[in-house]
């Protein structure tokens, strides 16, 4: 195992405690490890040294009197599984939209613009477009429901009412995913879009300066 | 050794370290191993929970060879703890070496 792997093993296992402290001993153990590199060992030396993982997690939870059995039980069930993807996916979404809100502000502050308030402009319109789009989207579910109704209304009686809830949901869940991932993607591409500008500008900007320096090497040699 | 000692005893060895001297954790786990032959990685877990225990401080310190080291210093509510457990170690150690005397003498 390399320091990387190792390290970020720690750092999942570890995930229940605060996110300082999670911190401080990821730190600690890469500077041991660091350390111990400086001094001859190769990183899986130095990490075979700290012996088994989950071992070595118990023992820290245990500072923390935590109950070291609480990871390992829990997270064989599926449950909680699910709820850590999600409680991972969420942060994630957050993630990026934090990026993408930074990207923004820090292009308004500056002056020299990559983002243009142009641009900006562009984002809002765009987002208001795709949220047409997905409210335009919801025409088909309609008409699949209402297929949903025919298919499933024979008679009021209980059944038929679930069913046609449960197809109801169905669709709402689908159509929610779809929402999702279209603003998902879309944040992407705009985000993508964003830095590509930067990385055109500065090209520019680089070729402009080479351009200056040509330019000032040539009157250099003029003079001479 | 039998692991069961080691582990007893390494809570004291971690105090009486840090007493002697400020440390950083390498440093620690390096003093340590050089007493215990044991695993490294029980090493840290326990100067994390003699920390949390306010049994010891912390400070950085910068270093020009990398990022700032985080130093370990024992404070008074330490001290206290390491002389408890002294004083238990030295019972326990006398009570049984004075056992085992005396039955080896009945031989």
């Amino acid at each position: 195992m390399n320091k990387k792997t190792f390290l970020k093993k720690l750092e999942e296992k570890l995930n229940i405690l605060e996110e300082s402290e999670r911190q401080d001993i990821i730190n600690e153990y890469k500077d041991i490890i660091e350390e111990k590199v400086k001094n001859g060992k190769t990183e899986s030396e130095a990490i075979n040294d700290f012996g088994d993982v989950n071992e070595l997690v118990r023992e820290i939870l245990k500072a923390y009197k935590i109950n070291p059995n609480f990871d390992e039980k829990n997270n064989k069930k599926e449950e909680v599984r699910f709820w850590n993807g999600l409680e991972a996916g969420i942060r994630t979404v957050a993630h990026k939209l934090a990026h993408f809100t930074n990207e923004i502000v820090e292009g308004i502050k500056n002056n020299n613009n990559n983002l243009t308030m142009e641009k900006v402009f562009e984002i809002i319109i765009k987002f208001f477009i795709l949220m047409f789009v997905l409210i335009l989207l919801k025409f088909p579910f309609y008409l699949l429901y209402n297929m949903g109704v025919v298919i499933f209304d024979f008679g009021h009686n209980p059944v038929s009412t679930i069913l046609l809830l449960g197809w109801k949901m169905l669709l709402w869940f689908i159509y929610f995913i779809i929402c999702l991932v279209l603003i998902y993607v879309f944040f992407q591409t705009q985000l993508k879009s964003i830095d590509d500008e930067k990385i055109v500008k500065n090209n520019s900007r680089k070729k402009d300066f080479e351009k200056k320096e040509n330019q000032e090497e040539k009157q250099k040699k003029k003079i001479k | 050794m039998n692991i069961q000692f080691k582990k007893g005893v390494l809570e004291l060895i971690v105090l009486v370290s840090v007493n002697k001297k400020d440390m950083y954790g390498y440093e620690l786990v390096m003093e340590v191993s050089k007493i215990v032959d044991i695993n490294e990685g029980t090493i840290y877990p326990i100067l994390k929970r003699l920390t949390n225990e306010k049994f010891f401080d912390t400070y950085l310190v910068e270093s020009n060879e990398g990022p700032p080291r985080k130093y370990y210093r024992i404070t008074s509510l330490g001290r206290e703890k390491m002389k408890e457990l002294l004083d238990n170690w030295k019972k326990f150690s006398k009570s049984v070496n004075n056992f085992i005397e005396g039955s080896m003498k009945g031989e």
